[in-house]
């Protein structure tokens, strides 16, 4: 009874995709001409609406109903139902002109593309294109990709393949060459912004500008904010920064550090390894605000536009310099690389930590 | 809320059969599901169960008491186990199990004491087959199409290969106007078997215009389709005999059963497939010619002489060796490791000798079906096709039956 409500408002349509005019446009013209390629390779950072495009192409180009409104007024007044099979399976997994793929254990294997072949050379359904998504495209090992090369060679009768990846380096040029290329940019601020304002309609205005700022251009990292309790983790970690003993550098306050921050880590109920990643990420984040205030001082550049005040007393009462803040960092920086290692955590956030301070308690 | 009494033996029946088109590995949580519907309210009305994996999907009925209308999705394997392991009533007993939904979305199904709850998935969820309309149809013996399946269906490729358009069994329609045949070819590259048999054709949507745009079914098997082994093989498992109805349009065949195969009302279990898009090889030229050489050989001397050679066949290659001599026929294998063996059988050949390699499984695959018990051996040279042919006697009652298997030379 719950999946009803959802229906009501239906993700994937053209009509909730938030800018990306440009693609949009692009997609919605090759439909009425009745002209699709059988390749796309979609690019652009993570999180930006490269896939909801992709879904919304397709429950465009698959919903029955919408696809005569297309025929009869040249263009799309409504988007997709949301309510008949073709739009359902999308949702759920089950329409048959529809198969969307992603990296499973961080891979795409070859089985996985046989198994679209073997898919894909029966005969469809409902007579209607067929859409191939591949999520994370670059997550394709070498002989996934030259199976579907393969297949993008010789593509089956009114069949879309919509590749998504972050990075084109990854790509088989060989693939790229097959496919129509095309460049998904990050959202501007405002457009976040006014996303979230519709999006989000009990979440304070301020606190969203906030979130649009952190998001970077993203609207999954933005959703990920407003849902997630950011703001709290994230004062929380200021307040470790905030503290007479941080100021005075002394060493020992590392330990008090990394027990405290280890115990905000613990509170989280998501799996400790992406905590500590996103945790980390946070703290990297108020380091660079540190920095770019230091250099700047103008307000107007930073994320964490809502705590300028407590940056500009960390900077004031630790006495931090521009070396020491680049080293921070770095430091910073170098942990998040090592955070998939199998490492003691506890003991790990302790050296962090003090070697942190180290520059602080040298002065 | 949906709810109906129904009988242990005949809701067995069909669980068992439209299993064979659920979802086994699990990726899609709502396949795994059966959907239930009840047709008609009434004392005596049907549930319609249907199962699909997004490749085939079969739908069969059931009468029941209906108490009360309405749809359900339940787990297709867990409720066929459960159902079988209640207890076997009385003949005189007049017991049902009862099926019902509760308010909360459970499942429950109960059998005099017993009673499992079970959870189930929104019917919304399940995805929506589509009814196919074929105008026209032809009919076929349940026991013939049996017989023809399994005479070829060995030999299509195993799937997951490259070869995609093999991994199937082509149909087609050949004859002329007045004997027409349905035709059974599988090959996957290395041998071919054929199987066909007289079916009672009518041409009823010829039309002189054909300007419409829907290609019959006589275009299209005229043509052939190629279908997936996995519709096939469910079909072959149904052991009632009558009558089989097959429709196909651009997409699908389907193949509704007639007779004594849980037919209510009008109401058919059908077995729906997609088609392999494709083109099938051109079989035709791999069959025998003018020009060959024949041997002829008793079915079971061949058999059982090559199922004894080749227990010394090498285990990935199973070859083995035909010595066609005057009247006789020498069957040979080395192994390099194990050792070697021969055997020679009673033939009737006249011409060159000439010995040819062979993989004997493939031999073995073709000749186990044969109920006849004359076999010709055709053949050229070692580099061309060798052909086997039952030696046909009308041993199948009414309608005739030919199967003919090519098999293509090891190299030396």
């Amino acid at each position: 009874m719950i999946k009803n409500e959802r229906l009501k408002d239906y993700k994937y349509s053209f009509l909730n995709i938030a800018g990306h005019e440009k693609a949009v446009h692009f997609l919605k013209n090759l439909a009425l001409n009745d002209r699709i390629p059988a390749g796309f390779l979609f690019y652009g950072p993570e999180g930006i609406g490269k896939r909801s495009v992709a879904f919304s192409f397709a429950a465009e180009m698959l919903c029955k109903d919408l696809n005569l409104g297309l025929e009869r007024e040249g263009n799309s007044p409504s988007g997709p139902c949301g309510e008949c099979p073709a739009c359902r399976g999308i949702l759920n997994g089950t329409n048959s002109n529809f198969i969307f793929i992603e990296p499973k254990d961080d891979s795409i294997r070859i089985e996985k593309i046989h198994e679209l072949n073997s898919y894909m050379s029966l005969t469809p359904f409902y007579d209607n294109y067929r859409f191939v998504i591949i999520d994370n495209a670059s997550k394709m090992n070498a002989s996934a990709a030259n199976a579907l090369l393969k297949m993008l060679e010789e593509p089956p009768e009114r069949s879309v393949f919509i590749l998504i990846t972050t990075s084109m380096g990854s790509i088989l040029p060989t693939i790229i060459s097959r496919c129509q290329v095309l460049e998904f940019k990050p959202l501007s601020e405002d457009l976040l912004a006014k996303y979230a304002c519709d999006r989000f309609k009990d979440v304070d205005k301020r606190t969203l500008d906030v979130y649009s700022r952190l998001s970077r251009g993203s609207c999954s990292t933005l959703e990920k904010l407003v849902t997630g309790n950011y703001l709290e983790y994230r004062n929380d970690i200021t307040e470790l920064f905030s503290n007479g003993l941080f100021y005075s550098g002394s060493l020992s306050y590392g330990y008090i550090m990394s027990e405290k921050f280890n115990r905000i880590m613990k509170n989280s109920e998501d799996d400790p390894q992406g905590t500590e990643k996103f945790l980390f990420e946070t703290l990297l984040l108020i380091l660079r605000d540190i920095f770019v205030y230091f250099m700047t001082k103008n307000e107007k550049l930073l994320y964490n536009i809502d705590i300028s005040g407590k940056i500009k007393e960390i900077i004031k009462n630790a006495g931090l310099n521009g070396n020491m803040i680049m080293q921070m960092i770095e430091l910073t920086a170098a942990y998040i690389n090592k955070i998939n290692y199998n490492l003691n955590r506890t003991i790990a956030t302790d050296g962090y930590f003090v070697r942190l301070l180290k520059d602080i308690s040298a002065k | 809320m949906l709810n109906f009494k129904i009988k242990k033996d005949n809701f067995l029946k069909s669980l068992s059969l439209v299993q064979g088109a659920t979802e086994r590995k699990g990726i899609l949580p709502v396949l795994s599901n059966l959907l239930i519907e009840t047709i008609n309210n009434q004392k005596n009305g049907f549930i319609k169960i249907s199962a699909t994996d997004l490749e085939i999907s079969i739908t069969t009925y059931c009468n029941v008491n209906i108490i009360q209308d309405g749809k359900i999705t339940i787990n297709a394997r867990k409720l066929y186990s459960i159902i079988k392991e209640f207890p076997e009533s009385k003949m005189d007993e007049d017991e049902y199990i009862d099926v019902k939904e509760t308010e909360a979305g459970l499942g429950v199904v109960s059998y005099k004491k017993i009673i499992f709850k079970l959870t189930t998935i929104p019917v919304i969820d399940y995805p929506a087959l589509i009814e196919i309309e074929a105008k026209d149809n032809f009919n076929i013996d349940l026991k013939t199409l049996r017989l023809l399946i399994n005479s070829v269906i060995f030999s299509s490729a195993v799937s997951e290969d490259a070869k995609r358009n093999l991994a199937g069994v082509f149909f087609v329609l050949a004859g002329d106007d007045e004997n027409s045949f349905l035709r059974l070819v599988a090959t996957d590259g290395h041998r071919l078997s054929l199987a066909e048999s007289e079916i009672t054709y009518t041409i009823t949507s010829k039309k002189p215009e054909s300007a419409d745009k829907d290609k019959d079914i006589y275009d299209l098997l005229k043509a052939g389709v190629i279908i997936p082994r996995k519709i096939l093989n469910e079909l072959v498992k149904i052991e009632e005999n009558g009558n089989v109805n097959i429709s196909i349009n651009a997409n699908s065949i389907i193949f509704k059963l007639d007779g004594d195969v849980n037919n209510y009302n009008g109401y058919k279990t059908e077995f729906t497939s997609r088609l392999i898009e494709g083109k099938f090889p051109d079989y035709q030229s791999v069959l025998p010619k003018d020009n060959y050489k024949i041997l002829k050989v008793k079915t079971k001397d061949l058999s059982d002489s090559i199922r004894r050679v080749s227990l010394l066949a090498e285990e990935k290659s199973h070859s083995i060796e035909l010595n066609f001599n005057n009247n006789a026929l020498v069957i040979k294998t080395v192994h390099t490791n194990l050792g070697e063996a021969s055997d020679e059988i009673e033939a009737k050949y006249t011409g060159e000798p000439l010995n040819i390699k062979l993989n004997s499984r493939y031999i073995q695959d073709f000749i186990s079906n044969i109920p006849e018990e004359q076999l010709e051996i055709k053949f050229n040279t070692v580099y061309t096709p060798l052909v086997i042919i039952p030696v046909n006697k009308g041993l199948h009652e009414q309608k005739k039956i030919n199967l003919i298997g090519v098999f293509m030379p090891m190299r030396y």
